[in-house]
């Protein structure tokens, strides 16, 4: 019997404010958390193209904002994958064009300043079991309500060198825990719900985020998508299921490009996907021991910022679980950092004579010129 | 029994320097042997640095096709087979004196000779000239392959002491071919064509900055011993000043940049001669003209025809088919390349539009550029924005590349892309990247998440 695999979005979900929510701490025992999945893109459109591709950005197509339109034909997605092995396969999402219909049977979306989700997902669930006539479901839902306030509504109120923003950091990171609160609150429901209608025990279901959301850490970052440092970068998994492992933590780093392989074999589906991610189901069943990648990507191009670049990536990042290298084409500028020592990535090191340094930047070099 | 192939590239040779009305290099044996044989005067490389071209000039292919982009990260993709490989399935033995820098790419055989590789620096005229002559006199196993990559014009350019007249030619570069032209000399003595197949190209051209005008020479080449001699203090500096040397590197290279400027400020110079002069190795902002991917294809032997010039344009990657036809051995490689052998025999051949790629950077992210070269136009863009530093030009009516008529020409460009993406095998796509209704379906998304 192949298992439901639900998956949800916390759109601009904070790797380090997750104990923020007693809801979602609660829930973390109920499975494995990885904390330190690097995301290929720190925004929504580029990290979701990724995910449901097993392939960084350039490799799908999407690798800017602008290239929103441009999957590659090529490319087979989650979505189609589980459609073509018998599932039934629906999303909600903040917009109809975070991804591709392809391979969807339900593909529509949701209002984030109208609809509420705590109450439209469990009902978009039931709906979703009345209509797939046995198949199982694959369900990916999106949790917009952290977007709606420290995106769309710190937009409205700062341009991206509004100082008035960067020096409330304090009050911006309480406002995020409340949103987050509710993040928390919306996902005990759905976990609630699939207790309810009695299929959480053939259920896989996961929590994640797709990239964090900076309160105000650095100029220039007012949310997300201007840099890859950490605080945008670094998501998070929760998985929970019957098999799954409960009550696991883990910092080893991944990348979120595993998922796709992941997710594959947990629903026990034969692929011949051969891109850049490694499966982690046997860590998640508790199989193997987690195996830590030693180099993780990410790349982005801001809308805005001091670096806008909406139509190409121009700001990369190479990480190892010690070290973050950084390079922004534009100003043509490095920058590293010792994450173990510095995990704010407050201290530039590119000057300072560190052996790996020449190796990262090789590393990353040929990952960009791929 | 099969011919003998002996193979020489010429690092950096540009092909209006080899042959024509532009040279000031004396050249005798080049000129005995372009009547010998057919020589192509419109020979186009698929790049403008060493490792693209060669790896596409011994696969047939473009250089994206071959998983090669630079000898520190990548190896020659699984599956793809090399001119060296097909010759050696085909019972030639392989020879060869080539620099060690191509050694760890996979595209090189194993050649039978224990000292085929040497350091960057080795010229024909320190030693390696004699070497080759050495191996010719010794008995060879046939048929042999015999390939040579002579690095005497690579920068900088350290001109033979006995070619540093200026009667030799106007710059070191031009001084230095007058030095190769002796050493042709000697090896081609040593060679016997009627049973050797004799090949002479480039890898790709570079800029020359030495310009010759009505009054006088403007020369800006570098001193190659003062500029060796940097090197070697640069590979013995420690480390942990690396940041401080490629502060003092770039400084260095923007002050010459603008003494340069200074100087032929006030000189009437053509816009090619002044792309010449200000080059520096260390730009960042590729291009793909003429000087850069230019270069000559000269092939003598017994079977071929003599005194040939061939004026239609030719690839880079149709001199391995090429070279398979003439000797007879069957390609069943999938190749970007075409058989030469109807142009030479007089014939007719379709002429192809020539690919060309700018070489990545290691240590910088260059502005690096993809482009077209037909016998009508050169067209070249940044390889990943195809707005971005958009260059065409009329070859026909400004064979220097002096006038850019990019924006009188949207046509052209469209035709150009439409090229560009079939060889790239590349989803259609349009000259304007992204369309009107793309661009406002695109921007209404973004608003609606909230990016106004």
């Amino acid at each position: 019997m192949q298992p439901n695999i639900i998956f949800v979005l916390l759109d601009g979900a904070r790797n380090d404010r997750l104990d923020s929510s007693k809801d979602f701490s609660a829930l973390k025992k109920e499975g494995t958390l990885l904390d330190n999945v690097t995301t290929a893109l720190p925004y929504t459109i580029g990290a979701i193209n990724a995910i449901f591709s097993g392939l960084y950005g350039k490799d799908n197509g999407v690798d800017a904002y602008y290239k929103m339109f441009r999957l590659k034909d090529s490319v087979k997605i989650l979505s189609e994958i589980f459609h073509e092995n018998n599932y039934f396969t629906a999303c909600d999402l903040l917009s109809n064009k975070i991804i591709t219909k392809r391979g969807f049977d339900i593909h529509q979306f949701h209002d984030e300043y109208v609809d509420n989700l705590c109450v439209r997902h469990p009902d978009f669930i039931r709906k979703c079991i009345k209509e797939s006539k046995g198949k199982p479901l694959f369900l990916f839902l999106y949790f917009s309500g952290i977007h709606t306030v420290t995106v769309s509504d710190v937009l409205k109120k700062y341009n991206w060198n509004d100082a008035n923003f960067y020096e409330k950091k304090e009050k911006n990171l309480s406002k995020y825990d409340e949103v987050f609160n509710t993040a928390g609150i919306y996902a005990k429901i759905i976990k609630d719900t699939l207790n309810e209608i009695g299929i959480s025990k053939k259920t896989i279901l996961i929590f994640f985020s797709d990239h964090g959301t900076g309160v105000g850490e650095r100029f220039g970052e007012r949310n997300y998508g201007s840099f890859t440092y950490e605080e945008t970068i670094r998501s998070f998994y929760l998985f929970i299921g019957n098999n799954i492992t409960k009550n696991q933590h883990t910092s080893k780093l991944r990348e979120s490009i595993d998922l796709f392989p992941t997710i594959l074999d947990l629903a026990g589906i034969k692929n011949n996907y051969d891109g850049p991610g490694k499966t982690i189901a046997p860590y998640l069943l508790g199989k193997e021991k987690l195996k830590e990648k030693n180099y993780t990507f990410s790349e982005t191009g801001a809308l805005h910022g001091p670096y806008p670049s909406p139509k190409e990536p121009n700001v990369f990042c190479v990480k190892t679980p010690k070290y973050k290298l950084m390079y922004l084409k534009t100003p043509d500028k490095w920058m590293l950092y010792d994450l173990e020592a510095d995990p704010n990535e407050i201290n530039n090191l590119i000057d300072e004579n560190i052996p790996i340094k020449q190796k990262l930047k090789e590393r990353l070099l040929k990952w960009i010129q791929r | 029994m099969k011919q003998n192939i002996f193979f020489i590239t010429l690092d950096s040779c540009r092909s209006d320097k080899f042959y024509g009305k532009n040279k000031t290099s004396v050249t005798p044996n080049i000129d005995e042997l372009i009547k010998k044989g057919v020589y192509f005067e419109q020979t186009i490389s698929s790049a403008d640095s060493t490792l693209l071209a060669i790896t596409s000039l011994f696969t047939g292919k473009y250089p994206f096709k071959t998983g090669i982009r630079s000898e520190r990260f990548n190896k020659l993709k699984e599956g793809v087979s090399t001119f060296f490989k097909i010759l050696h399935n085909n019972g030639y033995h392989h020879y060869a004196y080539n620099p060690t820098v191509t050694k760890t790419i996979g595209l090189m055989p194993d050649f039978e000779n224990e000292d085929s590789n040497y350091d960057y620096h080795f010229d024909l005229s320190d030693g390696l000239g004699k070497k080759i002559i050495e191996k010719l006199k010794s008995k060879l196993n046939e048929p042999w392959c015999f390939y040579i990559h002579a690095n005497d014009l690579h920068f900088p350019i350290k001109v033979s002491e006995k070619f540093s007249d200026n009667r030799f030619g106007d710059s070191n570069f031009e001084k230095q071919l007058s030095a190769i032209d002796s050493w042709i000399g000697k090896i081609y003595d040593n060679i016997n064509l009627k049973n050797t197949l004799f090949i002479i190209t480039g890898d790709h051209g570079i800029f020359i900055p030495s310009v010759t005008t009505e009054n006088e020479i403007i020369n800006f080449e570098v001193d190659a011993e003062k500029q060796q001699l940097i090197s070697k203090i640069n590979k013995k500096t420690p480390s942990f000043l690396q940041p401080l040397k490629t502060k003092i590197f770039i400084k260095k290279e923007k002050k010459e940049k603008d003494s340069k400027i200074k100087k032929i400020l006030k000189m009437d110079l053509k816009p090619h001669q002044k792309r010449e002069l200000l080059w520096q190795r260390s730009d960042l902002d590729k291009v793909l003209f003429d000087s850069n991917v230019k270069v000559p294809l000269l092939i003598v032997g017994n079977q071929i025809k003599e005194n040939v010039i061939v004026s239609q344009q030719v690839r880079q990657v149709d001199i391995f088919p090429t070279i398979l036809d003439i000797i007879g051995i069957k390609n069943t490689e999938e190749v970007d390349g075409q058989s030469l052998v109807p142009l030479i025999n007089g014939g007719d051949l379709e002429e192809l539009p020539a690919y060309m790629e700018s070489t990545p950077s290691l240590e910088k992210m260059a502005n690096e550029v993809i482009g077209l070269s037909t016998s009508k136009y050169k067209y070249f863009r940044d390889r990943i924005t195809p707005k971005k530093r958009v260059h065409l030009f009329d070859l026909q009516n400004d064979p220097y590349e002096d006038h850019n008529i990019a924006n009188e020409n949207p046509k052209i460009i469209e035709e150009m892309e439409n090229l560009l993406s079939t060889i790239r095998n590349e989803k259609t796509i349009k000259v304007d990247e992204y369309s009107e209704e793309e661009t406002k379906a695109i921007e209404e998304e973004l608003k609606k998440l909230g990016y106004d």
